[in-house]
């Protein structure tokens, strides 16, 4: 604050002398005529030292003055690098908005990561601009253009002049950059704390490792859409390693596991886990009853079809994707027809719920496993949590390596500070004002103050 | 006169025009900053193909306008934090949405509708443009329109591509009176809307994986159906077994009532169902009478075959297949009424259910039959209670997971159905440099053209009030106001003055007439001008005879010597030889002591020498 307020009185003091000098010569110039005029400026000292050296010694305070004042100012670029960036999309194909590079979630971050005393987000956001570093147009086509390049500028105020102002780039685009990783590119969500398995039921952590390996497995397959082909450090695929899970969840969850609980009727709370299973059944004959009604109303909605009217509506044909079948319409005969076997299937599956229930009702009546088998089956449930996580690590390390290295880090920035020749220029500039002004007020000293 | 001059007059004036046209540009440079306004424009177009036919994904009418709604205006303010600071209203008014139509689809229109066939075609690029004012700056124009089209794109698929809805409806569940198998069954039901949503979801796109929240929709149905299994069915299978209740008889009663409502809904379901039947019957029976059912298949085929079958021509549902589909649609509402009052008959079974444990007293009670004999039964009850308020708060967790990424979803889906073609571009309303370079010219040729009109006015009104008409000089009031001007001012040096005047004027007038008198002096005139030739001089005749001659850039010498070649060509004259001519020439030099005008005319008076131009007797 205190430099710019002295750099704008030095340039203020010397158009001051430029400004008098002027007027001095102008009125004065009236003394003389148009010989002695002349003769005044044709005389003077051009090469006078005491000017030069107080112009230099003026330029100098400027410049230094000038240097601390750029050095408040500094830019970068950040360059999206990944291919969704020339549709204007973020990498997770929502819209890309530039002005979340200064949002406020970020500058937070920016202020949290480099412990920035003093200053709040809102200071902080009011020293920053951002804007394209290219924009197109919207009267022609031919103007059209997305931009995938933003300069961000940041120039400290009064609140902010304690702060670096390299630093406070350098930590914004960073805290942008993790912002955009952490929120538009791949992720997969961790469980965070391990389940008590020893308040689980036996077949509820069967289910529950189901459940987890079908999320890695939904993962891989994912990624491994959007790359079939991308091969990690490790030399392994998505594919290939979702092949590992997939035969690891089939081999050791729902053959080991889940036979041993089974066959040998391990649980934790007999009578309690019974009634459960008891009510599912009862639960699931009620939808089964329903999905039966169904499925024979549909039949007898087809028997009820006139022979004369079937006629008519029954006609080969073929629908918009190609398959073919009869008659003009499909709500008729054909859409009762397709009804009734998804009815029936519902029954079928809700059937063999009821008898998976039931196995398992009589496998935990009929058997009284010993310790022994309580041990093995906490054992491999101990070893198979472990082999999870080791494949959830792999998986995702395979996906933030596909994400580093095919979409480049997708934010590429680059930081400029003080250009040299620029400070340069701004000082021959200034010396060469304030030698004329100087020079100015040496002439007009020349000229006599009366006629 | 003097001729009409154009650079000249400009020429006098030019610094002050210059001046004024740089005050003026600098004014209206000033102004049209201050007015100018940013506008920040984006294109944007609509993917999916009703949107040429003025059509949203979901069928309904597209309106872009909700762009600039009050919905998507009052998000951009509540997040960038603006309300109390600008007003829903001023925002909208600054947001313009122009379409931009297609001229290929435009002419086929064109072409079909002259043909008399029908053509919808709708524009389906938009240029979205917000204006700020000047002091708002460009970064503000961009920033709000920006997010804008961010609530929009969400708000659009919200709205037409992703309608179902995975709302938490059972969040404040814990809160209300509810019993517990009531409760149960809302967080079933909830589970069970919000799973089909989640499996339409997970049939739209089956690899969909929030960046947010890290999860896809097959993990979240995975998630709803671990806890159905595991939590649901054990909690209702505790509260069957322990017959856990807060009021036996409410329970009671409220499942009484849905199965007399069932009844009720089935009498109704019964009556349909046979007038469905009837009106099938009446329609056949019609159809075949009128001999319509009489049509053979190759009829059919062949009227298939006209037709390009291929163009999707909408709905052909037909009128038999809608009676066939009520009459099926009442039957399975009625079946399943009846099994759920089943169900109701098991829930007042198992809650009226007396073990004996109680003596049968829980027959005479508002207790079940456990709650007055099991001692544990409290216990029991507060630990499911306790069960359902977890299981309420996995839910929830798993509901807001669900929200936030069908939140993202949304957006996703929003910039697959609408594509930006260009992204925010920031332009100035005026251009102001341009129209200050406009103004500047506009300046310059008006300070000019008054240059001229002033100059040309200024010659006329020397001409009329000080010159000489007979000398062509500058008169006496020219010189008055010459030595006005300069009274406060030094000559330079090298200024001579000199001054001739013919002495006997007033004798020559009346010896000779006065026409001869004037023409004597037109003489001196010829006379001078013709000696003093290029020199830069300013002629004034000063009435009576009198010559005044202010010369710069010259010295004394010069002048004295054109003075002697203008009494010698005097002396040789041809005109009025007869004619005696006394006169007298002065002549003073700017020196220190003389450097004002009138010194220096007065030194000039001075100096006056007195001459005679006789040629009587000379040949």
């Amino acid at each position: 604050m205190v430099t710019s307020i002295l750099q704008k009185l030095i340039i203020l003091i010397v158009g001051i002398i430029f400004l008098v000098s002027a007027v001095l010569v102008y009125f004065r110039s009236k003394n003389v005529n148009n010989t002695e005029r002349t003769q005044i400026f044709k005389t003077a000292e051009y090469f006078n030292a005491w000017i030069i050296l107080a112009c230099f010694i003026t330029t100098m305070v400027l410049g230094i003055f000038n240097h601390y004042e750029l050095k408040k100012s500094v830019h970068a670029i950040i360059s999206l690098n990944y291919s969704e960036a020339s549709q204007a999309l973020n990498s997770n194909g929502t819209r890309y908005n530039m002005a979340e590079i200064v949002s406020d979630e970020v500058v937070k971050r920016a202020i949290e990561k480099g412990a920035l005393k003093d200053v709040t987000v809102k200071e902080l956001k009011n020293c920053l601009s951002v804007y394209p570093c290219v924009q197109g147009g919207v009267r022609d086509e031919s103007e059209y253009h997305i931009s995938t390049e933003f300069a961000v500028e940041y120039h400290a105020l009064k609140n902010t002049a304690h702060l670096d102002s390299e630093n406070v780039i350098k930590l914004i685009t960073a805290a942008y950059k993790e912002y955009y990783i952490e929120k538009y590119t791949d992720n997969f969500k961790l469980e965070a704390d391990k389940p008590d398995f020893t308040k689980m039921e036996y077949m509820d952590i069967v289910a529950y490792f189901n459940k987890e390996t079908t999320s890695i497995l939904n993962y891989l397959y994912g990624m491994a859409e959007k790359n079939p082909s991308f091969v990690t450090t490790g030399n392994t695929t998505f594919n290939a390693i979702a092949g590992e899970v997939h035969q690891f969840k089939e081999a050791q969850i729902n053959q080991n596991l889940k036979s041993l609980i089974l066959q040998n009727g391990i649980v934790r709370k007999q009578n309690e886990y019974v009634d459960r299973l008891s009510y599912q059944n009862k639960n699931v004959d009620f939808d089964r009853q329903k999905n039966d009604v169904s499925y024979m109303l549909c039949n007898q909605a087809i028997a009820m079809y006139s022979e004369e009217m079937t006629r008519i509506v029954l006609v080969p044909t073929w629908d918009q994707a190609g398959k073919y079948y009869m008659g003009r319409t499909k709500v008729g005969v054909d859409e009762l027809s397709v009804m009734a076997t998804n009815f029936s299937d519902y029954v079928a599956a809700n059937e063999k719920e009821i008898m998976d229930n039931n196995l398992v009702i009589n496998k935990i009546s009929s058997n009284s496993p010993g310790a022994q088998l309580y041990a093995s089956a906490d054992s491999l449930i101990e070893s198979i949590y472990g082999s999870i996580k080791d494949f959830e690590k792999t998986a995702i390390n395979a996906g933030r390596e596909y994400s580093s290295h095919k979409m480049n880090q997708c934010i590429a920035v680059n930081i400029y500070g003080i250009s040299i020749i620029n400070e340069l220029k701004t000082m021959l500039l200034f010396a060469a004002f304030t030698y004329v002004s100087f020079m100015l007020r040496h002439i007009s000293k020349k000229f006599p103050k009366k006629a | 006169m003097k001729n009409f001059q154009i650079l000249r007059y400009i020429k006098k004036i030019l610094p002050l025009i210059i001046v004024f046209c740089l005050l003026a540009t600098g004014g209206v440079y000033f102004k049209l900053s201050k007015s100018n306004s940013y506008i920040a424009s984006e294109v944007i177009h609509y993917n999916d193909a009703q949107a040429e036919q003025g059509l949203a994904p979901t069928g309904d009418k597209l309106d872009v306008n909700e762009i600039k709604s009050s919905a998507v205006m009052s998000k951009v303010v509540d997040k960038m934090g603006l309300g109390g600071i600008y007003s829903v209203d001023s925002l909208i008014s600054r947001v313009n949405i122009t379409p931009i139509e297609d001229q290929d689809k435009v002419a086929q229109k064109e072409a079909k509708l002259e043909e008399g066939e029908e053509y919808v075609y709708e524009p389906s690029t938009f240029i979205i443009s917000f204006a700020a004012t000047s002091s708002e700056g460009a970064a503000f124009a961009r920033t709000i329109l920006d997010e804008t089209l961010d609530v929009y794109f969400e708000q659009f698929s919200q709205k037409y591509v992703n309608v179902a809805p995975a709302n938490n409806t059972i969040e404040n569940l814990d809160k209300n009176d509810y019993d517990y198998i009531e409760m149960m069954e809302m967080i079933d039901t909830s589970i069970d809307s919000t799973l089909s949503t989640l499996y339409q979801r997970i049939e739209q796109n089956n690899y969909y994986r929030s960046t947010e929240t890290g999860v896809s929709f097959s993990e979240l149905a995975d998630d709803f159906n671990y806890l159905r299994e595991s939590k649901v069915s054990s909690l209702f299978s505790k509260i069957y077994k322990y017959q856990i209740t807060k009021n036996k008889s409410v329970l009671i009663s409220d499942y009484t009532t849905r199965i007399d409502n069932n009844n009720i809904s089935n009498a109704k379901d019964d009556s349909i169902v046979e007038d469905v039947v009837t009106v099938i019957d009446a329609y056949v029976t019609k159809m075949r009478e009128s001999g319509n059912t009489n049509i053979t298949y190759e009829y059919i085929l062949d009227n298939l075959h006209e037709r390009n079958v291929q163009d999707y021509v909408g709905d052909q549902t037909v009128t038999y297949d809608e009676l066939i589909y009520s009459w099926r649609d009442h039957r399975e509402s009625k079946e399943h009424a009846i099994i759920d009052s089943a169900y109701c008959t098991y829930v007042i079974e198992t809650f009226a259910n007396c073990t004996g444990a109680c003596d049968g007293s829980c027959g005479y009670s508002n207790s079940t039959c456990t709650e007055l004999s099991n001692v544990y039964y409290t216990d029991i009850k507060n630990e499911v209670e306790k069960e359902i308020n977890a299981l309420l708060g996995e839910l929830s967790e798993l509901y807001n997971t669900t929200m936030k990424t069908n939140d993202e979803y949304n957006k996703y889906l929003g910039a697959s159905y609408i594509s930006v073609l260009s992204s925010a571009s920031v332009r100035e309303s005026v251009n102001v440099p341009l129209y200050t370079v406009i103004t500047f010219f506009f300046f310059m040729v008006i300070g000019c053209g008054g240059a001229i009109v002033l100059g040309r006015a200024g010659d006329i009104i020397n001409y009329i009030f000080y010159t000489d008409h007979l000398t062509g000089f500058n008169n006496r009031a020219y010189f008055d106001k010459y030595l006005k001007a300069k009274d406060k001012k030094l000559l330079d040096d090298d200024v001579v003055y000199c001054l001739i005047d013919i002495a006997n004027l007033v004798h020559i007038n009346g010896e000779y007439s006065r026409d001869v008198g004037d023409e004597i002096i037109i003489m001196f005139k010829d006379y001078i001008k013709e000696n003093f030739g290029k020199s830069k001089t300013e002629y004034i005749y000063n009435g009576n005879g009198s010559f005044v001659m202010l010369t710069e850039e010259t010295d004394y010498i010069t002048v004295e010597d054109i003075m002697r070649l203008f009494r010698l060509r005097l002396d040789e004259r041809e005109e009025r030889r007869e004619v005696v001519i006394e006169y007298k020439i002065g002549i003073a030099e700017t020196f220190k002591e003389n450097k004002t005008a009138r010194k220096l005319l007065s030194e000039a008076i001075k100096n006056k020498k007195a001459y005679t131009s006789d040629l009587n007797g000379k040949e």
